[in-house]
Protein backbone atom coordinates (compact mmCIF):
# COMPACT_ATOMS: atom_id res chain seq x y z
CA UNK A 1 0.00 0.00 0.00
CA UNK A 2 2.80 2.20 0.86
CA UNK A 3 5.01 1.83 -2.11
CA UNK A 4 1.76 2.57 -4.20
CA UNK A 5 0.29 5.26 -1.45
CA UNK A 6 -2.94 4.04 -1.02
CA UNK A 7 -5.10 3.01 1.25
CA UNK A 8 -8.56 1.82 1.98
CA UNK A 9 -10.35 4.84 0.68
CA UNK A 10 -9.02 3.57 -3.02
CA UNK A 11 -10.47 0.46 -3.02
CA UNK A 12 -13.02 -0.51 -6.15
CA UNK A 13 -15.52 -3.40 -5.15
CA UNK A 14 -16.46 -5.41 -8.40
CA UNK A 15 -18.85 -7.99 -8.47
CA UNK A 16 -18.26 -10.13 -11.82
CA UNK A 17 -16.17 -7.31 -12.80
CA UNK A 18 -19.00 -4.94 -12.56
CA UNK A 19 -18.21 -2.24 -10.64
CA UNK A 20 -20.30 -2.36 -6.98
CA UNK A 21 -21.94 1.00 -6.11
CA UNK A 22 -20.02 2.96 -3.72
CA UNK A 23 -22.99 3.37 -1.40
CA UNK A 24 -22.14 -0.59 -0.59
CA UNK A 25 -18.80 0.48 0.73
CA UNK A 26 -17.51 0.55 4.01
CA UNK A 27 -14.19 2.11 5.40
CA UNK A 28 -13.13 0.53 8.37
CA UNK A 29 -9.71 1.96 8.87
CA UNK A 30 -6.83 3.08 6.59
CA UNK A 31 -6.23 -0.89 5.67
CA UNK A 32 -9.78 -2.78 6.10
CA UNK A 33 -12.40 -1.57 4.46
CA UNK A 34 -16.06 -3.96 3.27
CA UNK A 35 -18.90 -4.05 1.06
CA UNK A 36 -22.49 -5.35 1.70
CA UNK A 37 -25.01 -7.25 0.01
CA UNK A 38 -28.63 -6.95 0.87
CA UNK A 39 -30.03 -9.32 -1.88
CA UNK A 40 -27.60 -11.52 -4.09
CA UNK A 41 -29.60 -12.83 -6.44
CA UNK A 42 -26.61 -14.65 -8.44
CA UNK A 43 -25.55 -17.53 -6.62
CA UNK A 44 -22.68 -17.62 -7.70
CA UNK A 45 -20.47 -14.47 -7.58
CA UNK A 46 -16.27 -13.41 -8.48
CA UNK A 47 -15.70 -10.26 -5.87
CA UNK A 48 -12.56 -8.15 -6.58
CA UNK A 49 -11.04 -6.01 -4.37
CA UNK A 50 -9.28 -3.64 -6.30
CA UNK A 51 -7.49 -0.37 -6.60
CA UNK A 52 -6.60 2.52 -8.38
CA UNK A 53 -2.63 2.99 -8.35
CA UNK A 54 -1.58 6.44 -9.66
CA UNK A 55 -5.37 7.50 -9.68
CA UNK A 56 -5.80 5.67 -13.22
CA UNK A 57 -4.37 1.95 -12.99
CA UNK A 58 -6.67 -0.46 -11.98
CA UNK A 59 -4.78 -3.08 -10.09
CA UNK A 60 -6.72 -6.27 -9.29
CA UNK A 61 -5.61 -6.74 -5.12
CA UNK A 62 -7.39 -9.82 -4.55
CA UNK A 63 -10.66 -11.66 -5.44
CA UNK A 64 -12.68 -14.58 -3.69
CA UNK A 65 -15.92 -16.82 -5.35
CA UNK A 66 -18.97 -16.20 -2.86
CA UNK A 67 -21.81 -19.20 -3.02
CA UNK A 68 -24.93 -17.26 -1.44
CA UNK A 69 -27.83 -19.19 -0.68
CA UNK A 70 -30.59 -20.34 1.47
CA UNK A 71 -30.84 -22.35 4.46
CA UNK A 72 -32.67 -25.76 3.32
CA UNK A 73 -36.89 -24.87 4.13
CA UNK A 74 -38.81 -27.53 6.60
CA UNK A 75 -39.51 -30.43 4.24
CA UNK A 76 -43.34 -30.63 4.18
CA UNK A 77 -45.85 -33.34 2.77
CA UNK A 78 -43.94 -36.15 3.54
CA UNK A 79 -45.48 -39.79 2.34
CA UNK A 80 -44.40 -43.24 1.22
CA UNK A 81 -45.46 -45.61 -1.28
CA UNK A 82 -45.06 -49.47 -0.88
CA UNK A 83 -44.77 -50.52 -4.51
CA UNK A 84 -45.89 -54.43 -4.37
CA UNK A 85 -43.32 -56.63 -4.77
CA UNK A 86 -40.55 -53.79 -4.43
CA UNK A 87 -38.84 -51.32 -1.39
CA UNK A 88 -40.61 -48.43 0.10
CA UNK A 89 -40.10 -44.76 -1.80
CA UNK A 90 -40.65 -41.63 0.19
CA UNK A 91 -41.31 -38.07 -1.47
CA UNK A 92 -41.39 -35.01 0.28
CA UNK A 93 -41.90 -31.28 -0.89
CA UNK A 94 -38.07 -29.71 -0.38
CA UNK A 95 -38.98 -26.53 -0.23
CA UNK A 96 -37.63 -23.60 -2.01
CA UNK A 97 -34.29 -23.55 -4.20
CA UNK A 98 -31.43 -23.13 -1.69
CA UNK A 99 -28.90 -22.34 -4.70
CA UNK A 100 -26.67 -24.63 -2.16
CA UNK A 101 -25.67 -28.08 -2.08
CA UNK A 102 -27.81 -29.35 0.34
CA UNK A 103 -28.08 -33.01 1.51
CA UNK A 104 -31.69 -34.50 2.26
CA UNK A 105 -31.67 -37.68 4.49
CA UNK A 106 -34.55 -39.93 4.89
CA UNK A 107 -34.74 -41.26 8.60
CA UNK A 108 -36.66 -44.60 9.40
CA UNK A 109 -37.03 -46.71 12.40
CA UNK A 110 -39.31 -49.10 14.46
CA UNK A 111 -39.52 -48.69 18.35
CA UNK A 112 -36.55 -51.53 18.78
CA UNK A 113 -34.92 -50.51 15.65
CA UNK A 114 -32.75 -47.78 13.43
CA UNK A 115 -32.90 -48.75 9.55
CA UNK A 116 -29.88 -47.33 7.49
CA UNK A 117 -30.29 -43.56 6.27
CA UNK A 118 -31.78 -43.54 2.87
CA UNK A 119 -29.27 -40.54 1.19
CA UNK A 120 -31.28 -38.81 -1.70
CA UNK A 121 -29.33 -38.55 -5.16
CA UNK A 122 -28.62 -34.97 -6.04
CA UNK A 123 -30.98 -34.99 -9.09
CA UNK A 124 -33.65 -36.02 -7.11
CA UNK A 125 -33.58 -34.77 -3.63
CA UNK A 126 -37.11 -35.04 -3.10
CA UNK A 127 -37.77 -38.61 -2.64
CA UNK A 128 -35.57 -41.58 -1.51
CA UNK A 129 -35.73 -45.30 -2.06
CA UNK A 130 -34.90 -47.51 1.42
CA UNK A 131 -32.98 -50.35 1.04
CA UNK A 132 -34.55 -52.65 3.16
CA UNK A 133 -37.90 -54.80 2.57
CA UNK A 134 -41.10 -53.56 3.78
CA UNK A 135 -42.35 -55.22 7.09
CA UNK A 136 -46.38 -55.36 7.05
CA UNK A 137 -47.95 -55.08 10.33
CA UNK A 138 -45.42 -53.05 12.31
CA UNK A 139 -45.68 -49.34 12.69
CA UNK A 140 -42.40 -46.72 11.32
CA UNK A 141 -41.74 -44.07 12.39
CA UNK A 142 -39.96 -41.93 9.24
CA UNK A 143 -39.00 -38.05 8.49
CA UNK A 144 -36.31 -36.14 6.50
CA UNK A 145 -33.58 -34.12 7.53
CA UNK A 146 -32.33 -31.78 5.31
CA UNK A 147 -28.75 -29.82 5.47
CA UNK A 148 -26.69 -27.14 3.83
CA UNK A 149 -23.62 -25.16 4.96
CA UNK A 150 -26.00 -22.72 6.26
CA UNK A 151 -28.28 -24.67 8.61
CA UNK A 152 -30.38 -28.24 8.99
CA UNK A 153 -33.97 -28.74 9.64
CA UNK A 154 -36.48 -32.01 10.27
CA UNK A 155 -39.54 -32.41 8.81
CA UNK A 156 -42.29 -33.29 10.65
CA UNK A 157 -42.20 -37.16 11.13
CA UNK A 158 -44.74 -39.89 10.38
CA UNK A 159 -45.71 -43.29 11.32
CA UNK A 160 -47.53 -45.71 9.42
CA UNK A 161 -48.04 -49.57 8.79
CA UNK A 162 -46.97 -49.82 5.82
CA UNK A 163 -49.56 -51.97 4.86
CA UNK A 164 -51.55 -49.34 4.58
CA UNK A 165 -49.14 -47.55 2.40
CA UNK A 166 -49.26 -50.29 -0.66
CA UNK A 167 -49.97 -49.86 -4.04
CA UNK A 168 -50.60 -53.34 -5.25
CA UNK A 169 -49.69 -54.61 -8.62
CA UNK A 170 -53.12 -54.81 -11.24
CA UNK A 171 -55.28 -57.43 -11.73
CA UNK A 172 -53.81 -59.50 -14.58
CA UNK A 173 -55.11 -61.62 -17.26
CA UNK A 174 -58.37 -60.32 -17.26
CA UNK A 175 -60.76 -62.31 -19.82
CA UNK A 176 -64.38 -61.40 -20.68
CA UNK A 177 -67.16 -64.45 -21.33
CA UNK A 178 -70.53 -64.16 -22.91
CA UNK A 179 -73.57 -66.11 -22.19
CA UNK A 180 -75.72 -68.00 -24.66
CA UNK A 181 -78.24 -67.64 -22.09
CA UNK A 182 -78.70 -64.01 -21.47
CA UNK A 183 -77.53 -61.90 -24.02
CA UNK A 184 -77.09 -58.41 -21.99
CA UNK A 185 -74.46 -59.52 -19.66
CA UNK A 186 -70.86 -60.30 -19.92
CA UNK A 187 -68.75 -62.18 -17.21
CA UNK A 188 -64.85 -60.99 -16.50
CA UNK A 189 -62.58 -62.91 -14.94
CA UNK A 190 -58.99 -61.99 -13.73
CA UNK A 191 -55.63 -63.13 -11.49
CA UNK A 192 -55.42 -61.32 -8.43
CA UNK A 193 -52.15 -59.85 -7.16
CA UNK A 194 -50.31 -61.85 -4.75
CA UNK A 195 -50.34 -59.20 -2.16
CA UNK A 196 -54.08 -60.53 -1.60
CA UNK A 197 -52.52 -63.07 0.41
CA UNK A 198 -52.15 -60.41 2.96
CA UNK A 199 -54.62 -57.93 2.63
CA UNK A 200 -58.15 -58.00 1.06
CA UNK A 201 -58.85 -55.92 -1.93
CA UNK A 202 -61.82 -53.74 -3.72
CA UNK A 203 -61.86 -52.68 -7.02
CA UNK A 204 -62.94 -50.33 -9.72
CA UNK A 205 -64.21 -51.81 -12.71
CA UNK A 206 -64.36 -49.69 -16.30
CA UNK A 207 -66.07 -50.56 -19.59
CA UNK A 208 -67.39 -48.87 -22.78
CA UNK A 209 -68.90 -50.08 -26.19
CA UNK A 210 -66.00 -50.71 -28.55
CA UNK A 211 -66.63 -47.94 -30.30
CA UNK A 212 -67.11 -45.35 -27.60
CA UNK A 213 -64.72 -42.90 -26.39
CA UNK A 214 -65.89 -42.43 -22.52
CA UNK A 215 -65.98 -44.78 -19.97
CA UNK A 216 -68.72 -46.48 -17.69
CA UNK A 217 -67.65 -47.16 -14.04
CA UNK A 218 -69.80 -50.09 -12.21
CA UNK A 219 -70.38 -49.00 -8.60
CA UNK A 220 -67.46 -48.99 -6.35
CA UNK A 221 -70.17 -50.78 -3.81
CA UNK A 222 -70.32 -53.41 -6.09
CA UNK A 223 -67.19 -54.25 -6.30
CA UNK A 224 -65.84 -53.34 -2.78
CA UNK A 225 -64.65 -56.70 -1.48
CA UNK A 226 -62.08 -59.52 -2.67
CA UNK A 227 -63.07 -61.25 -5.45
CA UNK A 228 -61.66 -62.59 -8.86
CA UNK A 229 -65.12 -62.30 -11.01
CA UNK A 230 -67.53 -60.04 -11.92
CA UNK A 231 -70.56 -60.22 -14.25
CA UNK A 232 -71.09 -56.92 -16.21
CA UNK A 233 -75.43 -56.54 -16.38
CA UNK A 234 -77.69 -54.57 -18.71
CA UNK A 235 -75.67 -54.95 -21.61
CA UNK A 236 -76.47 -54.27 -25.32
CA UNK A 237 -76.48 -57.58 -27.36
CA UNK A 238 -74.32 -58.31 -29.63
CA UNK A 239 -71.73 -55.93 -28.95
CA UNK A 240 -68.14 -55.64 -28.67
CA UNK A 241 -67.20 -54.08 -25.32
CA UNK A 242 -64.28 -53.08 -23.62
CA UNK A 243 -63.11 -53.35 -19.86
CA UNK A 244 -59.97 -52.88 -16.81
CA UNK A 245 -59.93 -53.34 -14.04
CA UNK A 246 -57.84 -52.03 -10.92
CA UNK A 247 -57.61 -52.87 -7.09
CA UNK A 248 -56.70 -51.24 -3.64
CA UNK A 249 -56.69 -52.76 0.33
CA UNK A 250 -60.37 -52.59 1.14
CA UNK A 251 -60.47 -49.93 3.55
CA UNK A 252 -59.25 -47.70 1.33
CA UNK A 253 -55.78 -47.22 2.67
CA UNK A 254 -52.93 -47.28 0.08
CA UNK A 255 -53.28 -46.40 -3.44
CA UNK A 256 -54.80 -47.55 -6.32
CA UNK A 257 -52.70 -50.06 -8.31
CA UNK A 258 -52.29 -49.02 -11.91
CA UNK A 259 -55.07 -50.29 -14.63
CA UNK A 260 -54.78 -54.24 -16.07
CA UNK A 261 -54.49 -54.57 -19.31
CA UNK A 262 -57.87 -54.21 -21.18
CA UNK A 263 -60.21 -57.22 -22.07
CA UNK A 264 -62.91 -57.08 -24.89
CA UNK A 265 -65.71 -59.03 -25.36
CA UNK A 266 -69.07 -59.17 -27.57
CA UNK A 267 -72.30 -60.04 -25.59
CA UNK A 268 -74.28 -62.90 -27.14
CA UNK A 269 -77.07 -62.10 -30.04
CA UNK A 270 -80.71 -61.52 -28.69
CA UNK A 271 -83.26 -64.42 -29.26
CA UNK B 1 -38.51 -44.19 28.30
CA UNK B 2 -39.94 -42.18 26.23
CA UNK B 3 -37.40 -42.76 23.45
CA UNK B 4 -38.40 -46.38 23.65
CA UNK B 5 -41.91 -45.56 23.62
CA UNK B 6 -41.65 -43.40 20.34
CA UNK B 7 -42.43 -45.39 17.36
CA UNK B 8 -44.89 -47.54 19.65
CA UNK B 9 -48.22 -46.86 18.17
CA UNK B 10 -51.44 -48.02 19.90
CA UNK B 11 -54.03 -48.02 20.92
CA UNK B 12 -54.16 -51.83 22.32
CA UNK B 13 -56.69 -53.15 19.62
CA UNK B 14 -54.55 -51.72 16.37
CA UNK B 15 -50.97 -53.41 17.96
CA UNK B 16 -53.04 -56.64 19.13
CA UNK B 17 -54.12 -56.69 15.28
CA UNK B 18 -51.12 -56.45 13.63
CA UNK B 19 -49.95 -59.07 16.07
CA UNK B 20 -52.55 -61.73 15.30
CA UNK B 21 -51.67 -60.35 11.30
CA UNK B 22 -48.17 -61.25 11.61
CA UNK B 23 -48.85 -64.61 13.64
CA UNK B 24 -51.06 -65.12 10.85
CA UNK B 25 -48.38 -64.59 8.22
CA UNK B 26 -45.41 -67.00 10.05
CA UNK B 27 -47.57 -69.97 11.05
CA UNK B 28 -48.31 -70.48 7.08
CA UNK B 29 -45.64 -73.30 6.40
CA UNK B 30 -45.22 -71.88 3.06
CA UNK B 31 -43.68 -69.09 4.13
CA UNK B 32 -40.83 -71.01 4.89
CA UNK B 33 -40.41 -74.74 5.60
CA UNK B 34 -42.04 -75.94 2.23
CA UNK B 35 -39.56 -73.87 0.41
CA UNK B 36 -36.98 -75.21 2.97
CA UNK B 37 -38.14 -78.79 2.08
CA UNK B 38 -37.90 -77.84 -1.56
CA UNK B 39 -34.33 -76.61 -1.53
CA UNK B 40 -33.23 -79.37 0.83
CA UNK B 41 -34.42 -82.56 -1.29
CA UNK B 42 -36.77 -83.36 1.39
CA UNK B 43 -40.07 -83.08 -0.58
CA UNK B 44 -40.84 -87.28 -0.12
CA UNK B 45 -43.66 -88.62 2.10
CA UNK B 46 -41.23 -90.68 4.35
CA UNK B 47 -38.64 -87.55 4.81
CA UNK B 48 -42.16 -85.33 5.77
CA UNK B 49 -42.61 -87.96 8.12
CA UNK B 50 -39.59 -87.54 9.72
CA UNK B 51 -39.62 -83.82 9.95
CA UNK B 52 -41.52 -83.62 12.69
CA UNK B 53 -41.32 -81.02 15.95
CA UNK B 54 -39.38 -82.14 18.37
CA UNK B 55 -40.89 -82.63 21.81
CA UNK B 56 -40.45 -79.61 23.98
CA UNK B 57 -38.52 -77.79 21.95
CA UNK B 58 -40.73 -75.11 21.65
CA UNK B 59 -43.52 -73.91 24.24
CA UNK B 60 -46.62 -75.54 23.69
CA UNK B 61 -50.05 -74.06 23.46
CA UNK B 62 -51.77 -75.01 26.41
CA UNK B 63 -48.72 -73.69 28.21
CA UNK B 64 -48.71 -70.54 26.40
CA UNK B 65 -52.49 -70.24 26.98
CA UNK B 66 -52.07 -70.41 30.81
CA UNK B 67 -49.28 -67.76 30.78
CA UNK B 68 -50.52 -64.37 32.44
CA UNK B 69 -50.42 -61.51 29.30
CA UNK B 70 -46.94 -60.33 30.45
CA UNK B 71 -44.91 -63.78 31.07
CA UNK B 72 -46.45 -64.96 27.62
CA UNK B 73 -45.29 -61.56 25.90
CA UNK B 74 -41.49 -62.54 27.39
CA UNK B 75 -41.60 -66.06 26.57
CA UNK B 76 -42.75 -65.29 23.01
CA UNK B 77 -40.16 -62.72 22.65
CA UNK B 78 -37.60 -64.67 24.36
CA UNK B 79 -38.45 -68.06 22.15
CA UNK B 80 -38.08 -66.19 18.84
CA UNK B 81 -34.95 -64.57 19.91
CA UNK B 82 -33.25 -68.41 19.92
CA UNK B 83 -35.50 -68.51 16.56
CA UNK B 84 -33.65 -66.12 14.79
CA UNK B 85 -30.26 -67.67 16.34
CA UNK B 86 -31.99 -70.91 14.95
CA UNK B 87 -32.28 -69.10 11.52
CA UNK B 88 -28.83 -67.83 11.53
CA UNK B 89 -26.97 -71.16 12.39
CA UNK B 90 -29.47 -72.73 9.47
CA UNK B 91 -28.33 -69.94 7.38
CA UNK B 92 -24.37 -71.19 8.13
CA UNK B 93 -24.72 -74.72 8.14
CA UNK B 94 -26.67 -75.81 5.52
CA UNK B 95 -27.50 -72.89 2.82
CA UNK B 96 -23.63 -71.95 1.97
CA UNK B 97 -24.28 -72.80 -0.95
CA UNK B 98 -27.50 -72.03 -1.48
CA UNK B 99 -29.44 -69.31 -1.78
CA UNK B 100 -32.93 -69.04 0.49
CA UNK B 101 -34.78 -65.73 0.26
CA UNK B 102 -37.63 -66.71 2.51
CA UNK B 103 -34.99 -67.06 5.37
CA UNK B 104 -34.22 -63.38 5.08
CA UNK B 105 -37.73 -62.40 5.33
CA UNK B 106 -38.94 -64.38 8.26
CA UNK B 107 -36.03 -62.92 9.77
CA UNK B 108 -37.30 -59.41 9.32
CA UNK B 109 -41.16 -60.55 10.17
CA UNK B 110 -39.79 -62.01 13.48
CA UNK B 111 -37.80 -58.51 13.89
CA UNK B 112 -41.07 -56.97 13.59
CA UNK B 113 -42.86 -59.49 15.47
CA UNK B 114 -40.23 -58.91 18.60
CA UNK B 115 -40.92 -54.65 17.81
CA UNK B 116 -44.68 -55.00 18.04
CA UNK B 117 -44.12 -56.89 21.34
CA UNK B 118 -41.70 -54.67 22.85
CA UNK B 119 -44.56 -51.98 21.65
CA UNK B 120 -47.33 -54.03 23.65
CA UNK B 121 -45.63 -54.80 26.73
CA UNK B 122 -45.12 -50.84 26.93
CA UNK B 123 -48.81 -50.41 26.69
CA UNK B 124 -49.22 -53.49 28.75
CA UNK B 125 -47.43 -51.47 31.60
CA UNK B 126 -43.98 -52.96 31.47
CA UNK B 127 -40.83 -54.22 29.59
CA UNK B 128 -40.35 -57.15 27.24
CA UNK B 129 -37.15 -57.83 28.47
CA UNK B 130 -36.81 -57.91 32.34
CA UNK B 131 -38.98 -60.69 34.26
CA UNK B 132 -37.85 -64.02 33.69
CA UNK B 133 -39.59 -65.71 30.44
CA UNK B 134 -41.19 -69.28 30.58
CA UNK B 135 -38.03 -71.81 30.15
CA UNK B 136 -38.67 -73.62 27.30
CA UNK B 137 -38.49 -77.54 27.75
CA UNK B 138 -35.08 -79.31 27.61
CA UNK B 139 -35.89 -80.61 23.67
CA UNK B 140 -33.07 -80.69 21.29
CA UNK B 141 -32.75 -76.68 19.99
CA UNK B 142 -31.62 -77.16 16.37
CA UNK B 143 -28.32 -79.27 17.32
CA UNK B 144 -26.88 -78.96 13.87
CA UNK B 145 -23.30 -79.63 15.57
CA UNK B 146 -20.39 -80.73 13.08
CA UNK B 147 -21.64 -84.37 14.90
CA UNK B 148 -24.39 -84.24 12.31
CA UNK B 149 -23.65 -86.01 9.11
CA UNK B 150 -25.23 -83.83 5.89
CA UNK B 151 -28.39 -85.90 5.62
CA UNK B 152 -29.61 -85.61 9.49
CA UNK B 153 -28.40 -82.33 9.54
CA UNK B 154 -30.75 -80.65 6.95
CA UNK B 155 -33.39 -83.00 9.24
CA UNK B 156 -32.65 -81.24 12.30
CA UNK B 157 -33.23 -78.06 10.08
CA UNK B 158 -36.76 -79.35 9.18
CA UNK B 159 -37.80 -80.19 12.67
CA UNK B 160 -36.53 -76.80 13.70
CA UNK B 161 -39.14 -74.89 11.28
CA UNK B 162 -41.52 -76.98 11.65
CA UNK B 163 -41.45 -76.18 15.40
CA UNK B 164 -41.22 -72.76 14.81
CA UNK B 165 -44.71 -72.32 12.43
CA UNK B 166 -46.24 -74.81 14.85
CA UNK B 167 -45.44 -71.96 17.91
CA UNK B 168 -46.28 -69.12 15.85
CA UNK B 169 -49.75 -70.78 15.46
CA UNK B 170 -50.44 -71.31 18.95
CA UNK B 171 -49.21 -68.03 19.35
CA UNK B 172 -51.78 -66.38 16.97
CA UNK B 173 -54.29 -68.84 18.79
CA UNK B 174 -53.08 -66.78 22.10
CA UNK B 175 -53.40 -63.59 20.46
CA UNK B 176 -57.25 -64.21 19.12
CA UNK B 177 -58.26 -65.17 22.37
CA UNK B 178 -56.74 -61.79 23.60
CA UNK B 179 -59.02 -60.24 20.94
CA UNK B 180 -61.49 -61.87 22.20
CA UNK B 181 -61.30 -61.10 26.16
CA UNK B 182 -59.36 -57.76 26.30
CA UNK B 183 -59.83 -57.28 30.01
CA UNK B 184 -59.93 -60.90 31.18
CA UNK B 185 -56.21 -61.63 32.55
CA UNK B 186 -54.94 -65.36 32.54
CA UNK B 187 -52.92 -65.62 36.11
CA UNK B 188 -52.13 -69.02 35.77
CA UNK B 189 -48.69 -70.28 37.58
CA UNK B 190 -45.73 -69.00 36.23
CA UNK B 191 -44.07 -71.93 36.11
CA UNK B 192 -46.16 -74.79 34.72
CA UNK B 193 -44.66 -77.73 33.11
CA UNK B 194 -44.02 -77.23 29.82
CA UNK B 195 -45.18 -80.87 27.87
CA UNK B 196 -47.97 -81.41 25.10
Amino acid sequence: MDYFHVNANYIIWKTNHLTVPKEQYTVINRTAASVTFTNLVSPNLQLTCNILTFGQIEQNVYGITVLSGFPPEKPKNLNCIVNEGRKMMCQWDPGRETYLETNFTLKSEWATEKFDDCKTKPDTPNSCLVDYSPVYFVNIEVWVEAENALGNITSDHINFDPIDKVKPNPPRNLSVSNSEELSSILKLSWINPSINSVIRLKYNILYRTKDASTWSQIPPEDTASTRSSFTVQDLKPFTEYVFRVRCMKEDGKGFWSDWSEDASGITYEDR
Amino acid sequence: TAAAMRGCVGPYQHLLSQLQRQAHLTEDTSSLLEPYIHLQGLNTPILRGSCTEHPGAFPSKDALRGLSKRSFLRTVNATLDRVLKGLVALQKQLLEQQDLKELETARQNIQGIRNNIHCMSWLLGGSSETAEPMQTGPGSWLQLTSTLDVFQAKLEGCRFLRGYHRFMGSVGWVFREWGESPSRSRRHSPRRALHK
